[in-house]
């Protein structure tokens, strides 16, 4: 062979070709004609292995380095009645599986906590595992399930306990018609684990310390009470059913409450809002009878024409496990369109990189991101707010780092039912006040509603100005005036 | 709180509510179900399954029935658990809201 062939054939094999790009993928046939094609040159340098992080689903049996859990195998821990019946629902009963993880001050803040919170304590053993309880203050999931007296912050002076007025809008207990055509349904109270921040900590879950709760039982006459109003509004085509959590019925409730909803002509999509996925997601994968409901219901619906879709709640990256990916590729081969609802809080995912991985994490699960909500105005879990205008920054900073149609829309629940508004679109934001206005013509067009700050968060001399109660109404005032819509009445007054 | 299974659950036992607890709190003597109100999450499921009416939260326990409170909390920690609902026995229909069942509770 002459010496000038040898060096083209050095040259051929030194071009990378897509074989290389595909490790493992040589025996494909579908590829097969595709690997010795050489790869076009690249116009962007190569990605860090990093930039993958999104796609590791840890599958480890991470549970068993919690004391409580250390022989609890991986066919007990993926049961669903283990996960309910073992929720940890006390301080005794987190002490007991913790042991030595923490110490008696951590516990000692806890106890503190949970006496001015105005939510039950209730954590999955999948949740409890997955904190890292070495440096509990700052781990995503303990700050959003388990208060600690020590990081409270006084509630805003402008708060009220049920912010969004779902109480107010509804004509029959646990339903509520807000938007046109619109309803959301609460067949139930209780969820699987209690959120710090639920929005509705005026109903869901048991009487705390600080709050008598306006109670929603499982009532099937209550039910029907809101099946019959939701019959006589033809103008209704969506319905919202959350809770409470339909995660917790039984698969006999979620179908005859589904078929029931899906035989109202006027009824065209239908939302099921579930926590469950994000804190217990085993239960899709072992309660096959109500995965079967769910599927059950979305096909009855498809045969007629009308979605049924799951809306999911997952908040830090840390909630997602290779068990939530099994979970979730599971609906998604049954066909059932999932939605993620993200709630933007302090310390869990108030970074645009934080927000950025669970996007990503979300996409690749074929779970598509929705909403980012501004944390709703909630009692006794202020230190979890955070601004406005952090809101707007990771807006900013998220879209563009995906594909368009799985980038969220970053959105305030208006306090005083104004319902959900782009956090950019306010008429003014102070940011020194901390105090946005918005208005929402399509829900009130002659209210003006607004949102604020945490104190904490703002510039000395805000923080100076809400310290003094004299200073609260002139600073709306001016908010108002500024925005152009001086006279027109708040929703809040 | 709690819920707590009353005085005419006795010698009736139809078992509807252990299907229904997503917890599976029902625990099961020789003729009466108690709930173990450390595992129950107060979700009311089982409330409108019994045939005879014999579930109610603590604080809607009839004045004549407070001792179940704690029958119930005592059973729950001797008597094996149930989730699976049974046959339910078969003179159940006759001692539907007798009164004074309360002798009759078997250990």
């Amino acid at each position: 062979m002459s010496q000038p062939a040898n060096i083209l054939i050095n040259e051929i094999d030194a071009t990378p070709r897509v074989r290389d790009a595909l490790p493992g993928m040589a025996e494909n046939p579908v590829l097969a004609e595709l690997m010795d094609l050489p790869v076009p040159a690249a116009l962007k340098p190569a990605v860090a292995p990093e930039a993958f992080a999104h796609r590791n689903f840890r599958d480890d049996e991470f549970w068993r380095q919690i004391p409580g859990y250390a022989d609890v195998d991986r066919a007990t821990f993926l049961d669903w009645k283990f996960q309910n019946k073992h929720s940890v629902t006390s301080l005794d009963k987190l002490a007991a599986v913790l042991g030595n993880l923490v110490s008696p001050a951590f516990l000692d803040d806890v106890r503190a906590g949970i006496v001015r919170a105005p939510m039950n304590v209730r954590i999955s053993p999948y949740v409890v595992a997955l904190i890292n309880w070495a440096d509990p203050y700052r781990d995503p999931l303990r700050v959003q399930f388990l208060p600690v007296a020590s990081t409270q912050l006084p509630d805003h002076p402008r708060l009220t306990l049920d912010s969004l007025h779902e109480q107010a809008d509804a004509p029959t207990p646990g339903l509520t018609h807000r938007y046109y055509d619109k309803a959301l349904f609460l067949p139930l109270d209780v969820c699987p684990v209690y959120c710090r921040f639920c929005t509705r900590s005026y109903a869901i879950g048991g009487d705390t310390d600080t709050v008598q709760k306006a109670g929603l039982k499982p009532d099937p006459k209550r039910w029907h009470s809101a099946m019959a109003y939701i019959a006589s509004r033809p103008e209704i085509e969506d319905i919202v059913v959350s809770g409470g959590d339909l995660y917790m019925l039984p698969a006999k409730h979620l179908s005859t409450i589904g078929h029931l909803l899906l035989a109202i002509p006027h009824i065209r999509r239908i939302r099921i809002a579930t926590k469950g996925p994000a804190v217990s997601p085993m239960k899709i994968l072992t309660d096959e009878a109500w995965t079967n409901a769910l599927f059950e219901v979305a096909n009855a619906g498809r045969a007629m024409g009308k979605q049924v879709c799951l809306h999911t709640h997952f908040n830090s990256p840390a909630e997602i496990t290779e068990i939530t990916r099994q979970a979730m590729e599971v609906l998604f081969k049954g066909a059932v369109t999932v939605r993620n609802q993200t709630v933007l809080i302090r310390g869990v995912n108030d970074s645009v990189a934080t927000m950025t991985e669970l996007v990503r994490r979300l996409s690749y699960m074929n779970v598509r991101p929705y909403y980012v909500y501004q944390h709703d105005m909630v009692s006794a879990v202020e230190e979890l707010r955070t601004t406005v205008q952090t809101n707007c920054t990771i807006e900013r900073g998220v879209r563009g780092s995906t594909a368009g149609f799985n980038t969220p829309l970053n959105i305030v629940d208006l306090p005083g039912g104004g319902g959900k508004r782009d956090i950019h679109s306010f008429e003014h934001y102070n940011r020194t006040t901390g105090i946005s206005v918005y208005r929402s013509p399509a829900v009130h067009s002659d209210l003006a509603y607004l949102y604020f700050d945490p104190v904490d968060l703002l510039p000395p001399e805000g923080q100076e100005r809400w310290a003094r109660p004299a200073e609260h109404q002139r600073m709306i005032d001016e908010a108002i005036k500024a925005a152009g819509l001086t006279g027109m009445p708040l929703a809040v007054a | 709180m709690t819920f707590v299974v009353g005085e005419n659950c006795i010698k009736c036992k139809h078992t509807d509510c252990v299907e229904v607890c997503p917890v599976d709190c029902f625990y099961e003597g020789p003729n009466i179900l108690v709930i173990h109100p450390d595992e129950c999450t107060d979700c009311a499921l089982c409330v409108p399954e019994c045939p005879v009416n014999a579930i109610f939260p603590d604080f809607e326990l009839p004045e004549d029935q407070k001792e179940f409170l704690q029958l119930n909390a005592e059973l729950a920690t001797i008597w094996p658990n149930i989730n699976k609902k049974k046959d339910s026995p078969s003179d159940a229909e006759q001692w539907k809201d007798v009164p004074g069942k309360r002798k009759l509770l078997e250990r």
